[in-house]
This record gives structure tokens, C-alpha cells and sequence, in this order.
């Protein structure tokens, strides 16, 4: 189990980021205890009056009741500003780390994710930043309350008599020694018990996303059994901790009533052998009920502070997961034309080697085609071209340019991908196809459901050129109608058509067509390989299709097989050449054959 | 089972919000969850006032040791008030102890019983709720919504109650003392109850405000995250986070409101303990000199008066946690009232005995809508004979998919009725009827385990999973896995080819009487493509089978065709028939054997949707 100690370093960046803030805080906090340690003062002098002088004591005592509560007030200005300065100082760091996280998470590499259930990063990147998050607001405060308070206390508290001073604080390093016993368990408990969620939050995903799966099954009361047991597992550490938790509370009172117990004891006894009035007495009494509170935090705090650390252990993990290398956002972004080169490429994956030395060229506006079997290395190819997987260097070129030279937003911002799984947001048609939109970054990000008439007129054009024209006229609201969890669901064909669509829409150089048309209906297919072809005929294309009709009139025609090229060359070339796509072609021709019949 | 989508179609940005701290109501339903555990509760309420006695004996012994003791300078009989106060001290944090633990053991028993009375509720809900309710909310509702009702029994509630007892107490305690200045301690109470109703009414909107900012914010996490493939494809990664920070920003600033009221309030209510202090100290002065109060009463009175307004103090905490409970409670028995339900699962209804020749599968006149102004399937009516092969075609969105929903029961027809074997589906037990029916879907969705579980799902012997996967076309691969291979999430680590497969041999182990199946039209390579058409055509043989076709060669050895467009049924007959019709069928046709005399052949055979 790691020890529960912090990585300094990188926490403290975030706190250090807010340190005027926490010193104004600090500041205020000082003035609040200030203010606040008039109280006793006050007190013992008022009893030491009452106990000395007969009715002329009375104005006195007036004018101490004024002073206290002239303090009072003036106290709970000052303590209002500082837990306003300081809770917000928690929200702030809350706010820069969510954002940090977020931004590095959402450019971490495919590998990275798929690793890696979105379920548990949503758990990071709210229960545990939370954690974090309490850990500096009332973390902190109580930290530099409890410190400030000690010095302070102490000091009046020697004051007025050491003897007593040193006994009263007796018990408190006791305390300190359980504490740290106790604080390791709840770090242990804390994070057993975020990693049983973590489990049972896995288990509730899979059964909500699979319910049509469970139901045909009726797997209901196993998946219940496994649930079940998992729950049950999530009570008996929550009650572990619940234990300690509830033991290490009582140690931080106790401490503070034995103080009490030794105020009132030893204290009696000093009075009564005159060495300290009663009003003195009393002062030193209240002195300590000053510090009690903060002692009684002390264990509320430790287990702010595990949990605190438990979930910066997280968030920290998150952070220091590499991100994919960048070259510069050099000016690329301008080109209007694309030619790839492609050489020797080799990429491992999990220790397979999935592509094996592919080389090839593609001129600008010609368009390549790749086919292959499951596991050839297809999909990695696409993924390595938008460099969704490392590629090293030297073996890719856009424009002669080394893509490893090039900023990942440089490079994709050139590309145009519509992938396998069509996945679309929620929002509105329109926004989905006009996802591709470049936003210069400056000033506030595009408000979303709100497109100029131009851009209105291309989102159109991608429509119809997907084939959507249909589909649109069908939908309630045609292209602002909103999808996914907001809104409509649609089938599988017409998400694939939207998918598309927005592919077609960003204007970039070069487009990747991933089996983009496997979901379309016949009719709507030849509709949409016609326009295709028209809209092809500026850019550079790299198609992966199963389809010779999309394929056959590529430019070239690449073989993939197990991670390299097998064969190569324009469709009639490859027909001639009786190799692998021969092959495929007759079982088809076949197929096509039987079918006619 | 009614398919109304308005119920649930309230948007992640708009989750309902609930102001209140402690509704009854609420409160009566979340006690029914205690009900089971009340000897434990009622001991850990019991406890309450015997800790509370022991607490506010303390200050009542300091009085004593004060006023007999100390300031008469009488020192025989201090040893016994400092012993009979460490024994308060003792039994007060004892029994808090056992207080906290018995308390914490209730809420976390009780709500683990709602979380698994939660979960079989909405296992049991309408394929309609799941189509409309986003994953990620259903999960919130079971982990963290879940969570802050047990920490309400951990902080909140209980506490809540200590408190009271003890204010209570405490008054009695002080009135029986010196009941004029208790009275006069007390004075300051309605300014600290005004106080925190003000504070109440501010931090009501600004929770409200901050949970909606909160939901919000989630929402874009969980699709962003789901869909990172995209954003980093089209390069917005820089748009994403600047959105995000747009919603995280707002939920900094709607924090900012409440954080203001919590910190006036802690700070007003320490205020008003002092001015209490101050008047006690005041008004007690002037009778310690007209000698009708002692200066024990005086200290033990302070003691009293700061035990009276800490609770007070932290009421923002208490409230926060109450709050969150409340309105978690208020989501989750939302969820627990949503009574769209799957088909019941009810004994089967004994119908009259059915003839070999008579359909296995009869649908009769049946229509069906999501939206009444939207209907889906209108009169279908179609008789399936038993071994009969039966292939569906018809343009995209044209209703197939929901026509073989209808036989698994995953939807009620509106009108006309759905029958096997003659009987209405209704009248069947529903697990009985998802035994003799499997349905396989164009995506499969495969659960996580080793290849064994996810193809076996702890049903099957490994032999049976074995075979299932060599008949379904899966043995070169299991022969390089085995049986223990892991599968992950959605088989994510599989391709989409291999998840069929698994979805083959997986339903081939349930062995069913009728399987109704949607072609994947999942891109896959010729080879895989042969073995799952070998799979399929192994796992139909001998079967009943409605077929959802994409390949031509299921059309082809199909023993009829039936072609739907618009929800109708247009055409139905063999091949032959339906050629020489010269319908919609005839053009789908056509457009598929045109393409191919032009030389188009698709490496996937070819493509009826």
C-alpha cells in the first residue's frame, strides 16, 4: 500500500497557484482569532472584578459586555471574508485541476481510453476532485485555523499559568500518535472502497448498456447474484471504515475533556493555594474550550485529508499519463491539397506486430483504396494516418512533411474521418455535421444550435450528399432536430449518413471513408456513391470498403494481409494478376451469379 | 407496459431539483428502509439522551467544583467531582461510539437494501426507459444518489436528531438551574432562528443552481469522454475543453453563492453566541453582586450557551447533507415510481391445445407506434409456419427491427396482438417465452468475463461453449485464446467480425426454438463474412426463423420473403413470386443485380436494408 504522503510537488503547484488568496485567508483568519481570544480576556476580568470589588463593579462589567460584543461583531465580519476567500480558494483549485484534467484527458492517446472505462474517469474527475477539493477549502482552513489557534492559545494559556499549561496539553500528543495510526486505515479503507465502487459503477454500466442482451438471455438473476456480491462487498468496507473512522472521533474529544478534567482539577487546587484566581481560572478554561474545537476538527480534518490525498493518488495517475509527442502547429492548416507517402510503417500494438513495413504513396486528389481481412491491419492504418496510434518517425509524410514533425491538430484538422462506429453527440443534426468547424480559439467557443446562413447552406449540401435529404424531410424538426440522449434515437443507416455527412462537410485536403456505407440501404447507396465520386474528385481519399463498387475505381488498390501489403495495383491489374482480390472477386462474381441466377 | 417517452424525456441539463431539507414524505419512505433494522435504531436513538445527559453533566460538575470547592477554597471533595466528571467524559464518548457505529451500520444495511431493490427495478423497467434515459443517469442514481442517503445517516439525520435532544436538554438543564437567567441566555434564540431562515431560503436556489450546473456538467463528460474517438479525429479537442470550461466555470460561480451564505451564517450565529455571552455576563455580574448567583452558575451557564450554539453553527453542514439526501431521495424514488415495466413476468396462461400445422408465430393486425403521431408498423398480419424460414426486407427506418422486437416482447403491439403457438404473447411467462425466443441483434452486446462466461453466461458446460464456438465458426480462434481468454466491456478487444461470432455460438448454446435474428451489416472481411454466414446457417438449421436479411444469400435460401416498407407489409412470396411482381422488391433487386453487371461486386456478398 503506498504511504499516504502527497506528492508535494505537483499538489502544491495547484495550491501555490491560489497562495494570495490563502494568505489574505490566512490573514483574516488571524484577525478572527485575534478578536476572538478578547473573550476569555475579558472574562477573567470580569470575574476577577466581581470577585474583588462590591456595586461599583457594575459600569465595568458594562463596559467589558460592550467590548465583547464590539469584538463579536467586528469578528464575524472579518471570519465571514475569510472562509469566503479561502472555500473559494478550494473551488478555484476544484475548478483549475477539473479543467487541467479534462483538457489532458480528452488529448491522452486512443490507447489511453481504451484502457480505460469512461465511468472511472468520470468517477476521477468528479468524486475524487471533489476530495481534493475539500481537502483545500475547509482542509486548509482548519490546518491554519488549528495552528493559529495552538500558537495563540498557548501563549495566553502559559500566561496565566504555566504549571497548568503543560498539564492541561498532556494528552494531546497521545492523540497526534493514534491519529497517525488511525489516518493510515482510513487512506487504506478510503481507497479500497473507491476501487469496490469503481467495480460495482463497471458492473451497473455493462447491464444498462447491454439490458436488450440480458433480457433475451434472461440473465437477470445471475447478473443480480454478481451485483449483489459486489454491494456486499462495497457494505463491509464502508463499515471497516464507518469503525475507525468512529473510534478516531471520540480519541480527539476525549483528549479535550481530559483537558478539562485536568483544568478543573489541578486548576481547583492552584486556586485554592492562591496561586491563580478564580477568574483566572475561568480565562484559562475558556482557553481551552478555544482549542477544543479545533482539536475536535482535527479528526474530521485527518479523514478530509486521506480522502483528499486517496483521490489526488487518482487524479495524479490521470495526470501523469503521457501525452502522444507533438511536432509544431506548423502552417499546414492552409494546404488545400494532400499527397501521403507512406514508408515503411511498422506499428506494435500489445506487443503484435500489426503493420508490417506498408509503404505507399497516394498523389494529391488520388484516391487509394485498402482492403483486407479482420485483423490485417485495416483499422490500424486508418488510426495511424490520423495518428490515433504512434506512428514513428520518418514513416509517414503529408505534403513530404513528417507527420511526427506536425502538431496532432495541424495534421487531423487536415483530414476528414468518417469511422466504422458512427458516433454523434448530443445535439442538433447541424451540429453534428458541422462538428468539423474550425474554432480559432480566441474568445468564447461557438454557441451550439446557432449556424450562419452559409454554414447552414454547406450543412445542407453534406446532407444531400450523404443521402439524409429523406431522412430530414421525416424528422421533426428536419436538421435541427436534436439526437442521442437529448433527443431522437436514430438507426444505425442514418447515423452512419450523419457520420458521413460530417466527414463531407469539413473542407480538408484529404478524407478517410472507414466502411462508411456498410448500414445503407441499397437505393440510398447508389445515390450516395454517385455524389461521392463528384466530391472525391478534389480530394485525396483513402477508402477502406468491403465494396468493390466503391473500390474498383480507386486509383490504386492495396492488399492488406497480416500487417503488409500482399498485393497492389488498379482493379483490372489485380484481377490479372490471379492473386488474393482475384480470388475474392470470383467468390463474389459467384455470389453475384447464383443470385442472378 | 405503456411507451410513453414525455416521462422520461426531461434532458440531463434539467434534472429536477428539490429545495427542501427534510420532506416528510420523503422522509416516511426512506424510514421504510430502517423498518428492518428498528432494534438497532431504536438502541442507537435510545443512546441519544443518555450521551446527551452525560455531556451536560459536566458543566453542571464544573459548577459544583467552582461553587463548593474552589472558589471556598475547599479542596476535600474535588478529587470526587474530577473523578465523577472522567466518568462522564468516558460514558459520553462510549456511548457516541456505539451512537455513530449502530447509526452507520442502519443507513449503510438500509440503503445497500435500496440500492439492490433500486437495481432490480430497473432491470425489470421498459426497453422504452432504456432507450430514452441516458446510462449515465441510471448509474448516478445508483452510486451516488444512493450515497448521499447513507451519508445522511452517517452526518445528517442523526445528528440532526442529537442535536435536538440535546438543545432540549438543555434548556430544561438551565431553566431548572436558574430559570431567570435562563431566560434571559435564551433571549438571543429568535434572532438565531430568523437567521437561519433567511439562510435557508438563500442556500435552497443556490443548491438548486448547483446541482443543475453539476448535472450539466456531467453530461458533457460522459459523451465527450464516450466519443473522444471523434474529437480527437476532428481535431476539437481545444473546442471541448473550452466548453467544458464554459460548464465548469458555472458551476465554480453557482458554488461561489452558497459558499457565501454558509460562511455568514457560521460566522453570525458564532456572533450571536458571543453577544449572549456578553448580556449573561452583564446581567449575572449585577446579581453576583446583589449576591443571588454564584460564580459557578455564571461559568457553568457559559458552558451551557456554547454547547447550545455549536449545533447551531454547523447547521450549513448538516443542512447541505440533508439537502443533497433530500433531493437525492427525491430522484431516486422518481426512478422507484417509473412504472413502465418489461413484460411482467406472470405464470403462463394454459391455452387450448395447438395443431403441428397451425403458425408457430402469428402476428394479426398488429400496429404499433412510439409516438401516437408517429405510427411505426400499421395492420401487419403474418403467419410463420413451424421450421419455416422467413427473410424481412425493406428500406432503412421502414419498421423491421421494431416488427422482431414485438416477438421477443420487448414492446406491447397498440393495436392487434402477436402470438406463438397460437397464444397471445401476453398470456405467456416472459422468461419462458425469452427461452424459446433469442434475438440477435445487428450489434451484439457481449458481457465482460472470460470468452467461457461471455458465451456460456453461466449457463453452458465449457464443452457446449466449445462447441458453439466451432460450430458457429469460431474454433480457429478459440483454438489460439481458449476458453479463459478475457473479454472486456462490449468486447472492445475483439473485432466486430469476432463479436459475431461469439453472438452465434452464444445463442447457439441457448438452443432455442425460435430465433429471430438482425443481420449485422457491420463491415467485416470476405473470410469472416463466409464463417459467420456458415454460422448462421448452423445455427438456423432445423430452427423457425425471421431473419432480418443484409445478405443476398440469405434472401436467396429464405423459404419466403416478406418486404416492408413504410410499416406495411407491400409484398410477400418466394423469390420467383416477388420477382415476377415487379415491386419494391423487384427495384432492391434490380439496383443490387445492376451494380453487379456492371462489375460492382461488393466484398461483402451483397446488400438488401
Amino acid at each position: 500500500m503506498p504511504q499516504p504522503s502527497p506528492s508535494p510537488l505537483t499538489l502544491r503547484r495547484y495550491a501555490f497557484g491560489q497562495w494570495r488568496r490563502f494568505a489574505v485567508g490566512a490573514a483574516a483568519l488571524l484577525a478572527t482569532n485575534a478578536l476572538g481570544l478578547v473573550i476569555p480576556k475579558q472574562l477573567k476580568h470580569a470575574i476577577d472584578t466581581l470577585g474583588h470589588s462590591g456595586a461599583e463593579a457594575l459600569p465595568v462589567i458594562g463596559r467589558i459586555a460592550l467590548i465583547i460584543i464590539g469584538a463579536s461583531a467586528m469578528q464575524a465580519v472579518v471570519r465571514t471574508f475569510s472562509r469566503i476567500v479561502i472555500f473559494n480558494g478550494g473551488r478555484e483549485i476544484e475548478y483549475g485541476l477539473r479543467r487541467d484534467l479534462f483538457t489532458h484527458i480528452i488529448a491522452l492517446p486512443q490507447e489511453f481510453h481504451r484502457r480505460s472505462p469512461t465511468g472511472e474517469l468520470m468517477s476521477r474527475l468528479t468524486n475524487d476532485l471533489s476530495a481534493v477539493r475539500m481537502l483545500f477549502g475547509p482542509g486548509i482552513l482548519n490546518v491554519m485555523n488549528t495552528t493559529i489557534v495552538y500558537a495563540t492559545g498557548l501563549y495566553f494559556m502559559v500566561g496565566l499559568s504555566p504549571r497548568l499549561t503543560l498539564f492541561a496539553i498532556i494528552p494531546l500528543p497521545l492523540v497526534v500518535i493514534t491519529a497517525r495510526f488511525a489516518s493510515r486505515r482510513i487512506y487504506r479503507f478510503s481507497r479500497e472502497l473507491q476501487a469496490q465502487m469503481g467495480k460495482l459503477s463497471n458492473h451497473l454500466q455493462e447491464d444498462f448498456n447491454g439490458i436488450t442482451t440480458l433480457r433475451s438471455y434472461t440473465l437477470a438473476p445471475q447478473r443480480h447474484a454478481r451485483f449483489k456480491a459486489l454491494s456486499d462487498g462495497y457494505l463491509d468496507k464502508s463499515l471497516e471504515l464507518v469503525k475507525t473512522r468512529g473510534l478516531l472521533g471520540p480519541q480527539f474529544a476525549i483528549a479535550t475533556g481530559l483537558g478539562t478534567l485536568i483544568v478543573l482539577w489541578l486548576g481547583g487546587r492552584e486556586v485554592i493555594a492562591g496561586r491563580l484566581t478564580v477568574g483566572g481560572l475561568v480565562a484559562f478554561n475558556a482557553y481551552f474550550v478555544y482549542l477544543a474545537w479545533p482539536t475536535l476538527a482535527l479528526g474530521w480534518v485527518l479523514s478530509l485529508w486521506q480522502r483528499g490525498l486517496a483521490g489526488w493518488q487518482r487524479v495524479r495517475e490521470l495526470l501523469r499519463e503521457p501525452a502522444t509527442a507533438q511536432g509544431d502547429a506548423l502552417p499546414v492548416e492552409s494546404a488545400t491539397q494532400a499527397a501521403l507517402r507512406v514508408r515503411d510503417l511498422s506499428v506494435v500494438l500489445g506487443g503484435r506486430r500489426i503493420l508490417d513495413k506498408v509503404s505507399f504513396l497516394v498523389p494529391a486528389g488520388h484516391t487509394v483504396a485498402i482492403v483486407g481481412r479482420t485483423g490485417s491491419g485495416k483499422s490500424t492504418l486508418t488510426d495511424a494516418l490520423l495518428r490515433l496510434v504512434e506512428v514513428p518517425p520518418h514513416t509517414l509524410f503529408v505534403n513530404d512533411r513528417d507527420v511526427t514533425t506536425l502538431s496532432l491538430g495541424a495534421l487531423r484538422s487536415m483530414i476528414a474521418y468518417a469511422p466504422q462506429d458512427p458516433f454523434l453527440f448530443s445535439a442538433t443534426i447541424a451540429d453534428n455535421i458541422a462538428y468539423g468547424e474550425r474554432w480559432t480559439g480566441a474568445g468564447p467557443p461557438p454557441a451550439e444550435g446557432i449556424h450562419d446562413e452559409s454554414a447552414m447552406a454547406r450543412i445542407q449540401q453534406a446532407a444531400i450528399d450523404a443521402g439524409l435529404a429523406r431522412d430530414l424531410d421525416e424528422l421533426p424538426q428536419g436538421l435541427q432536430t436534436m439526437v442521442g440522449e437529448r433527443g431522437i434515437t436514430l438507426s444505425g443507416g442514418q447515423r452512419q449518413r450523419v457520420a458521413l455527412a460530417r466527414a463531407l462537410y469539413a473542407r480538408t485536403p484529404l478524407i478517410i471513408l472507414d466502411d462508411s456505407l456498410a448500414s445503407v440501404d441499397a437505393e440510398t447507396e447508389q445515390t450516395i456513391l454517385r455524389q461521392l465520386r463528384e466530391h472525391l474528385g478534389q480530394r485525396t481519399a483513402v477508402l477502406i470498403s468491403h465494396r468493390v463498387a466503391a473500390v474498383q475505381h480507386a486509383n490504386e488498390i492495396l492488399v492488406l494481409e497480416q500487417g503488409h501489403i500482399a498485393e497492389r495495383g488498379t482493379h483490372s491489374a489485380l484481377i490479372a494478376a490471379k492473386g488474393i482480390y482475384a480470388a475474392l472477386y470470383q467468390e463474389q462474381e459467384a455470389a453475384r451469379l447464383e443470385a442472378a441466377e | 407496459m405503456t411507451t410513453t417517452r414525455a416521462a422520461n424525456n426531461a434532458g440531463p441539463g434539467h434534472e429536477p431539483v428539490l429545495g427542501k431539507a427534510l420532506d416528510r414524505h420523503l422522509l416516511k419512505r426512506i424510514l421504510l428502509y430502517v423498518w428492518p433494522y428498528k432494534w438497532q435504531m431504536l438502541a442507537a436513538v435510545v443512546v441519544l439522551p443518555l450521551a446527551a445527559v452525560f455531556e451536560l453533566a459536566q458543566p453542571y460538575l464544573l459548577k459544583k467544583a467552582i461553587d463548593q470547592h474552589i472558589a471556598v477554597k475547599q479542596l476535600a471533595g474535588l478529587d470526587q467531582i474530577a473523578l465523577a466528571y472522567l466518568a462522564m467524559l468516558v460514558g459520553q464518548y462510549a456511548l457516541l461510539f456505539l451512537q455513530t457505529y449502530l447509526m452507520q451500520w442502519v443507513g449503510q444495511k438500509a440503503m445497500a437494501d435500496l440500492r439492490d431493490q433500486l437495481y432490480q427495478h430497473v432491470l425489470r423497467l421498459s426497453q422504452t426507459f432504456f432507450e430514452t434515459t441516458p446510462v449515465g443517469r441510471l448509474m448516478t442514481r445508483l452510486t451516488s444518489d444512493v450515497e448521499s442517503l447513507t451519508e445522511m445517516f452517517a452526518s445528517g439525520l442523526v445528528s440532526l436528531i442529537g442535536d435536538l435532544v440535546k438543545l432540549a436538554f438543555i434548556i430544561v438543564t438551565i431553566f431548572l438551574i436558574d430559570a431567570k437567567l435562563a431566560l434571559f441566555s435564551l433571549a438571543s434564540a429568535p434572532v438565531l432562528f430568523t437567521v437561519a431562515w433567511l439562510f435557508r431560503r438563500v442556500v435552497r436556489e443556490a443548491f438548486r443552481d448547483i446541482r443543475t450546473r453539476l448535472s450539466r456538467l456531467n453530461t458533457f463528460l460522459q459523451e465527450n469522454l464516450s466519443g473522444v474517438r471523434i474529437v480527437q479525429a476532428f481535431a476539437q479537442e481545444r473546442l471541448a475543453a473550452a466548453r467544458f470550461d464554459q460548464l465548469n466555470h458555472d458551476y465554480r460561480k453557482a458554488n461561489a453563492r452558497a459558499i457565501g451564505a454558509d460562511a455568514a451564517l457560521y460566522a453570525i450565529v458564532e456572533a450571536v453566541g458571543s453577544f449572549a455571552i456578553a448580556g449573561l455576563l452583564w446581567h449575572g455580574g449585577a446579581r453576583i453582586i446583589g449576591g443571588t448567583l454564584t460564580f459557578g452558575v455564571l461559568v457553568a451557564f457559559i458552558e451551557y450557551l456554547q454547547k447550545f450554539f455549536a449545533p447551531i453553527r454547523d447547521l450549513s453542514t448538516k443542512y447541505t447533507v440533508l439537502q443533497q439526501a433530500m433531493a437525492a431521495a427525491e430522484r431516486i424514488f422518481e426512478l422507484l415510481d417509473t412504472r413502465t415495466y418489461d413484460a411482467p413476468s406472470r405464470p403462463t396462461v394454459p391455452a387450448a391445445p395447438h395443431t403441428p400445422d397451425e403458425p408457430i408465430v402469428e402476428f394479426r393486425d398488429v400496429s404499433f407506434h412510439y409516438r401516437p403521431e408517429q405510427p411505426v408498423l400499421t395492420g401487419i398480419n403474418l403467419r410463420v409456419k413451424r421450421g419455416e424460414t422467413v427473410a424481412i426486407v425493406g428500406p432503412s427506418g421502414s419498421g423491421k427491427s421494431t416488427l422482431i422486437k414485438l416477438l421477443a416482447r420487448f414492446y406491447d403491439p397498440a393495436e392487434g396482438s402477436v402470438r406463438l403457438d397460437g397464444v397471445p404473447l401476453p398470456n405467456l411467462n416472459i422468461e419462458a417465452l425469452r427461452r424459446r425466443v433469442v434475438l440477435i441483434g445487428q450489434e451484439p452486446y457481449l458481457f465482460s468475463g472470460t470468452l467461457q462466461e461471455a458465451v456460456g453466461l453461466g449457463q453452458a458446460s465449457e464443452e457446449a461453449v466449445t462447441q458453439a464456438l466451432q460450430q458457429a465458426g469460431a474454433g480457429p480462434l478459440l483454438a489460439r485464446l481458449g476458453l479463459q481468454a478475457e473479454v472486456q466491456p462490449r468486447a472492445i478487444n475483439f473485432s466486430a467480425g469476432e463479436r459475431q461470432l461469439f453472438a452465434l455460438a452464444r445463442a447457439l448454446c441457448r438452443d432455442p426454438e425460435l430465433l429471430v435474428l438482425d443481420e449485422a451489416t457491420a463491415n467485416v472481411d470476405p473470410e469472416t463474412e463466409r464463417l459467420i454466414e456458415a454460422g448462421t446457417a448452423a445455427l438456423m438449421k432445423g430452427r423457425t426463423s425471421i431473419v432480418i436479411a443484409h445478405r443476398l444469400s440469405t434472401v436467396v435460401n429464405a423459404d419466403r420473403i416478406v418486404v416492408i416498407e413504410h410499416g406495411r407489409i407491400v409484398e410477400q412470396g418466394t423469390r420467383d413470386d416477388l420477382l415476377a411482381q415487379e415491386g419494391l422488391f423487384a427495384r432492391l433487386h434490380r439496383l443490387q443485380t445492376t451494380g453487379t453487371a456492371a462489375g460492382a461486386v461488393g466484398l461483402r456478398t451483397a446488400l438488401f436494408t
